[in-house]
């Protein structure tokens, strides 16, 4: 059995304690970054301060799950992130014009093990929207397999354009707002989000019961109902429960047209016509891509450890398409199952099973 | 944890990057020289063997998709435009994996990941739940030569794109290897390079102990 020890998060909505303040706003607005795009960006930050934003963000959890000197030192480090060093480079490319100057993806894992004392396995997993929940997923498997004690687990989406400007050359950011599932969604809005969760054997009250990962080869960047009905299947499998035992279901939910119309088909192929309640968290945070996975399971976990299950900001019309209403209301957090998913470009879907419980 | 087949494919560019399109039993549209490398030595290693749909796939790789990356960059920073569509999504690691399930019908897990030793432990716990995983190290040169000896400074750059099929004891064809004795390290200060463990493969010698930075197997002939 996998727990979750300690986390921390730093996003929009600032660090993990004041996230729940703003959780509990009504709407949440992203800055403009120029004449038209809007991003969601940590306040205060600036992008030299790259690694000390990391290694923040893994002491803070370490401390919340009061980790020992050997406990850490025994310890596997993940990283799951899309965008790894891209921050950094793009200011030297901004600077000096010099493309590509820092190259060395493995100074990320080196720079937060030597500083934090991590002495075991490092990994950086980047498979798009799905790097963080990704590493989770196999985080888990490590522990379950004895291979390991514990992992510390850390998601990094940080500001960077590269990342803008290429959705933008899709088409798929919205100017507006993003809203999940509403008729009048128009794309997605990006940001920026840290997050780390420790995951180890130490029981407590949230346990990662189940999780799968799986490619659609169908097409490089449209799920297929089929896949996405399918990853979520083999994930509640996994946590040997049918789909009737999940409580909530935390979209993915970019608010593009077509991937949530394709996520509310996946989700009837699963669930028929009995769908469970549905939160949207992207509209506070942005969708932070490959750190998604730990940003949004955070801000779940601290949510209902606070006794509520947020409310999904930004709908207003239902999408006969779609035909999902996420809850529009703050909800009582409840004990038992919920299912997180997460979908990405190159048809990377994963979905994983949390149980909050005694 | 059986080794099925390798593949050990390397390049030294001395000038321009090598046409590795022209090399693939099946081709794709759109893909970059890294896509084409990464398809090449896994069409290498898996020659004609069917493996199922379930299997997993772990793509190693110190870089990740270089070229591509620069012309984002490029397009951004030193052009002021946007980036054309298809090279953005070529940067993006999780296409690489797409193109190489695509090749071989897998509908499994996908992984990209930095570093060898870490996707053979992980691979490791995919074969303990009986799947078949392939597992891939990739690193392609930067085309640009100038570039390319500014940033790495040698004057031997490589591409190599090498890859294992492993598995229980479960396909039809004979396994090559056996690999036991998997346990995970704290720091090692000296470690073996990865590139031993696929010279042993082609070599006439019958075993060898890989001690990686956190990783140690041992790898027996059949």
């Amino acid at each position: 059995m996998v727990y979750i020890e300690g986390y921390s998060l730093l996003s929009a909505i600032e660090d993990t304690t004041n996230a729940i303040k703003q959780l509990r706003k009504n709407s949440y607005e992203p800055i403009l970054i120029d004449e038209e795009i809007k991003y969601y960006k940590i306040p205060n930050i600036k992008p030299l301060d790259y690694y000390n934003i990391i290694e923040k963000s893994v002491i803070d959890a370490i401390n919340s799950a009061n980790l020992s000197k050997d406990e850490i030192e025994n310890s596997a480090l993940f990283i799951g992130t899309s965008s790894a060093k891209l921050p950094l480079n793009e200011i030297y490319a901004k600077q000096d014009k010099e493309i590509l100057k820092d190259l060395e993806i493995d100074k990320i894992t080196k720079n937060i093990a030597d500083k934090i004392g991590i002495k075991n396995i490092k990994t950086i997993i980047s498979t798009a929207c799905t790097s963080s929940s990704n590493a989770l997923i196999q985080a888990r498997e490590l522990i379950k397999n004895n291979m390991v004690d514990r992992v510390i687990v850390v998601g990094i989406e940080l500001y960077n354009e590269f990342t803008i400007r290429g959705f933008d050359s899709f088409m798929l950011l919205s100017y507006d707002k993003l809203r999940p599932f509403d008729k009048n969604r128009d794309g997605i809005i990006l940001g920026e989000a840290i997050s780390t969760v420790i995951l180890s054997k130490k029981k407590s009250s949230f346990e990662l019961v189940g999780g799968a990962i799986k490619v659609d080869t169908t097409s490089i960047t449209s799920p297929t109902p089929q896949n996405l009905a399918s990853v979520m299947q083999e994930a509640i499998r996994s946590a040997n429960i049918t789909p009737k035992d999940i409580d909530i279901v935390k979209t993915h939910s970019t608010a593009t047209k077509q991937n949530d119309e394709v996520e509310a088909e996946a989700l009837y192929k699963v669930f028929n016509s009995q769908i469970p309640k549905i939160v949207a968290l992207k509209p506070y945070i942005g969708h932070t891509l490959g750190a998604s996975g730990t940003n949004e399971l955070v801000l779940l976990i601290e949510s209902i450890k606070n006794g509520f299950i947020p409310k999904t900001i930004n709908f207003l019309d239902i999408d006969d398409k779609c035909n999902i209403i996420p809850n529009i209301e703050e909800l009582s957090a409840i004990k038992g199952y919920y299912l997180l998913n997460y979908f990405g470009f190159g048809g990377n879907n994963s979905s994983l099973v949390l149980r909050y419980g005694d | 944890m059986y080794i099925y087949s390798f593949s050990n494919y390397t390049d030294i560019p001395t000038d321009n990057l090598s046409d590795k399109k022209k090399l693939l039993i099946k081709r794709f549209n759109r893909t970059d020289n890294f896509i084409n490398l990464a398809l090449l030595g896994a069409q290498r290693c898996m020659k004609d063997i069917k493996i199922n749909k379930d299997s997993s796939i772990y793509i190693s790789s110190k870089n990740g998709n270089m070229n591509s990356t620069i012309k984002v960059l490029e397009a951004i920073f030193l052009e002021n435009k946007l980036p054309m569509p298809f090279n953005f999504l070529n940067s993006v690691n999780a296409s690489t994996l797409f193109f190489i399930a695509q090749n071989f019908n897998i509908e499994g897990k996908t992984i990209f990941i930095n570093n060898f030793e870490s996707a053979i432990v992980q691979a490791y716990i995919d074969v303990l739940n009986n799947k078949t995983t392939l597992i891939g190290n990739v690193d392609e040169a930067i085309s640009d030569c100038e570039l390319r000896q500014k940033r790495f400074k040698s004057k031997d750059i490589k591409e190599y794109s090498r890859w294992l099929l492993i598995s229980s004891n479960s396909l039809t064809e004979k396994p090559i290897a056996k690999i036991s004795d998997i346990k995970l390290t704290t720091d090692n200060k000296s470690p073996n390079d990865i590139t031993n463990l696929f010279d042993f493969l082609e070599s006439s010698s019958s075993s060898f102990n890989f001690i990686g930075k956190n990783l140690s197997l041992n790898i027996t002939k059949l």
